[in-house]
């Protein structure tokens, strides 16, 4: 029944988890097993290719809030790319790009792990 | 003799004859009318044979008292033996016709096609004796023509067959297999009994002399009265008798070697009691002690078992560990230490196939058994459609103890069980459901009353708002506060998530609303206090979105700021309208100084005919059956076309106009809330007091 799934793909720099469908309360955990699993595995530095994510609830956002300190305190990051116009929004009007780096496209992202860029606050 | 004279004889012998057996099917009617209703049990059946023949000799030989008998065969020595004849016939009848129905009551007990036909057969040759007799009446020496010998064929063939049927219906005995033992008992006597006085009838039928009665019958047997007077009828008697006396018999010899069975046989009628009463008792008692008791009890009080033991995994402790929650004739905790209850629970729970360990001492998971007493041990997983409720342990204090039939019968035992469990479960949890829904029931009333009950009343605006939980407690909140000096405070916000906990977070708004707003003196103060209070509390994934401005109620200006919220939606009187987007992080994204640095306040002043809109996203993202969004553009409009009236009706305006886009099937994904704030301006006429405080006058 359900209609969201997550894809891992190795880059080099960083681990990118492609994600699809609808990611609500209902899927969050999914996202939120594939995130803890990547950190389990050493893998800090994240990125979340959005491209294929249809809607995105506020507990759907919670998933990328549980993660985010630990990650960082490890060393590493998660930077989410890629999101359509109307996605993007609903993280705009949080406030994520001041805390998250969110760029256009998964290239962008991976350079800014390769040249080791972290996400100023308030940048 | 002429023929002729012979002929009117036979045809006078014969109406006499016809006329006789309508009477006796007449008494043979009345008597299967009488007892048809009745459904005596066995022991009442032959308790009523008993009954009918004590009376029915006694009359017998009462009426044998009467003088009078036979010179020689079928000449009467008086008028008075016609009498005689006629009333031990009747007598005789009678009993052997009630004597039929009675046995035939237990001959067609759970009857079967092949039953029935045997039966009606047998009374069906029973009367064709009878009628095939009916010549000879009277006419043993005088007729002897070659007719007489074909009829005597077909007589002894009709008499065979009778007797085959006798026999063939007196080996139905299936009443004797379902009678309990204590009944089989008592059939058994009262058999006995009825065998004693069927013989004893026979005999008095054919030789009183045993009855020592021989000096007063002047030496003529109740049998040639009833030759006497009536051939047919004297068959008939004869051969319910027999088949009464030879079905009394067959009963009796029956009972006697069923006798060494009834133990195994009644063991098993208790085991199925203990599946009834255990069914019953799942109806009447909620508790599970008391369900796991009997579930051990039985197959011990039944005989299978020495001891029996119960373990349960229990997830909802978060323990993998069987725990043994009841046991019978053996203490939990020396079960528990005698077997490895967790391998062996895991063995049966894992192939879902009972384990059967005939003898324990060769088994690493048993230690000691021998001297505590388990030498065989059984455990059958409690299997449901979907999961194993536990394991049920049955053991025996000998090595291989346990016989295919015992593992049978314990093994429906605990499918039995495992229905009654699972209902119990089921009804439990129905019970819960119950109960969380009227808890939620109560903390949906008390979530109510933390909204504001009634709009504050101003003569310069007018206010409306609702909220509506997807669930019975939602993450959404809405108030007001009116600060002094004619400030009115305001928010609305939006816990992430939805139900119980979303509910919780939204308490704690409410009173950091009620204590913050009054000290903070701008939107600014006001949201970053709530961030620093609320991010303490706040769990790392769920998150606030608010609004909260100050308006003066005098002026109409109006400072407003946005944590993360949907935009303010603004329309002013000429009917544009627009989307006010501050910066500013959703509260409990950031617990440092990024929240206060990018929080933006707006500060306008409203000319009259402005209002705007605060709102939750499950405004904005209602959907309709298409799966489209209700979205910005839709609600800037519905602002648009209803802003000349009072905050009221363009609140109204809304709300229909989002239940009408999301259709029929109206059912809110999300919390959705909704303020509506609405500048009129100072009136023309105003009261004094305002006039002094509002300086556009």
């Amino acid at each position: 029944m359900s209609n969201f799934s997550v894809a891992f793909r190795n880059a080099d720099a960083a681990t990118i988890l492609a994600v699809c469908g609808e990611l609500d309360a209902h899927t969050a955990p999914e996202l939120e097993s594939a995130i803890k699993k990547c950190r389990d595995e050493g893998k800090i530095n994240l990125i979340i290719n959005g491209h294929d994510l249809d809607y995105i609830s506020s507990a759907g956002l919670g998933v990328f809030m549980a993660f985010i300190e630990e990650i960082r305190t490890l060393g590493g990051d998660i930077k989410i790319c890629a999101l359509r116009s109307k996605i993007f929004d609903v993280f705009d009007l949080l406030g994520f790009p001041k805390i998250y780096h969110i760029v256009e496209t998964e290239e962008e992202a991976l350079s800014l792990f390769e040249r080791g860029i972290q996400p100023i606050p308030g940048d | 003799m002429g023929g002729v004279g012979e002929a009117a004889l036979m045809s006078t012998n014969i109406l006499y004859q016809a006329a006789l057996v309508l009477c006796f099917l007449c008494l043979w009617i009345t008597i299967a009318q009488a007892l048809e209703n009745s459904r005596p049990t066995p022991a009442q059946i032959f308790w009523h044979v008993i009954l009918t023949i004590i009376p029915a000799c006694l009359l017998i030989i009462l009426i044998l008292q009467i003088p009078g008998a036979f010179l020689e065969e079928n000449i009467p020595a008086a008028p008075i033996v016609h009498v005689k004849s006629a009333l031990l016939s009747v007598v005789l009848a009678g009993l052997s016709f009630i004597l039929m129905q009675r046995f035939g009551h237990l001959v067609r007990f759970r009857r079967t096609r092949r039953s029935e036909r045997n039966w009606y057969l047998l009374l069906f040759f029973f009367s064709l004796s009878s009628v095939i007799s009916a010549p000879f009446h009277h006419h043993f020496e005088d007729l002897s023509s070659n007719i007489d010998a074909t009829l005597s064929i077909f007589l002894l063939l009709a008499l065979v067959t009778s007797v085959i049927f006798i026999f063939l219906n007196t080996v139905r005995l299936a009443w004797i297999i379902r009678l309990p033992v204590k009944r089989k008992m008592g059939a058994l006597g009262l058999g006995i009994v009825s065998v004693c006085f069927t013989v004893a009838t026979l005999l008095l039928l054919f030789s009183p002399d045993v009855l020592a009665l021989n000096s007063i019958t002047d030496l003529s047997r109740p049998f040639e009265f009833l030759v006497f007077y009536s051939l047919p009828l004297t068959a008939i008697i004869v051969l319910c008798i027999t088949f009464g006396f030879a079905y009394a018999l067959t009963s009796v010899l029956s009972l006697i070697f069923h006798l060494p069975t009834i133990g195994d046989y009644q063991r098993s009628v208790d085991e199925m009691a203990a599946i009834q009463a255990l069914t019953v008792l799942v109806r009447e008692v909620a508790d599970p002690e008391k369900l796991y008791h009997w579930v051990v009890s039985t197959p011990v009080e039944s005989g299978r078992g020495k001891a029996a033991w119960l373990t349960i995994q229990d997830l909802e402790s978060g323990s993998l560990k069987p725990q043994i929650v009841a046991a019978h004739n053996i203490e939990a905790s020396l079960a528990d230490k005698v077997c490895d209850v967790s391998a062996i629970h895991g063995e049966s729970a894992g192939t879902r196939a009972l384990v059967s360990i005939q003898n324990t001492a060769a088994d690493r998971r048993i230690q000691n058994g021998k001297s505590n007493g388990i030498l065989s041990l059984l455990a059958i997983p409690l299997v449901t459609r979907t999961e194993v409720l536990g394991t049920l342990f049955v053991s025996r204090d000998v090595a291989h103890a346990f016989e295919n039939e015992d593992i049978e019968s314990i093994g429906i035992f605990a499918s039995q069980a495992t229905l009654v469990l699972e209902n119990a479960r089921l009804l439990e949890s129905k019970i819960e459901r119950e109960r969380l829904a009227s808890e939620l029931a109560i903390a949906r009333g008390v979530q109510q009353r933390l909204l504001p009950q009634a709009m504050p009343r101003f003569d310069t605006l007018s206010l409306a708002a609702s909220s509506t939980p997807a669930h019975e407690v939602g993450g959404d909140y809405y108030d007001l506060l009116e600060l002094g000096d004619g400030k009115l405070a305001f928010i609305v916000a939006d816990v992430s998530g939805k139900g119980t906990s979303a509910a919780f977070y939204m308490a704690e708004m409410q009173g950091i609303f009620q204590a913050v707003a009054q000290i903070a003196p701008s939107p600014h103060d006001f949201l970053c206090h709530v961030n620093n209070a609320l991010g303490r509390s706040l769990e790392k994934n769920v998150f606030v979105t608010a609004i909260y401005g100050i308006l003066d109620c005098n002026t109409g200006a109006i400072s407003i700021a946005r944590a993360g919220h949907p935009p303010v939606a603004f329309v002013d009187v000429n009917g544009n309208a627009m989307l006010l987007r501050s910066g500013g992080l959703g509260i409990g994204l950031d617990r440092g100084d990024l929240f206060g640095q990018t929080l933006e306040v707006k500060e306008h002043v409203f000319n009259p005919g402005d209002l705007i809109a605060l709102y939750t996203d499950g405004v904005t993202e209602s959907r309709n059956s298409e799966g489209e969004e209700f979205g910005y553009d839709h609600l800037l409009q519905c602002l648009q076309s209803s802003r000349y009236e009072r905050a009221q009706g363009v609140h109204d305006a809304v709300r229909q106009t989002v239940d009408k886009f999301m259709g029929s099937e109206k059912k809110y994904d999300d919390d959705l809330t909704l303020l509506i704030i609405k500048w009129h301006g100072p009136e023309p006429v105003i009261s004094i007091n305002h006039a002094q405080n509002n300086p556009l006058l």
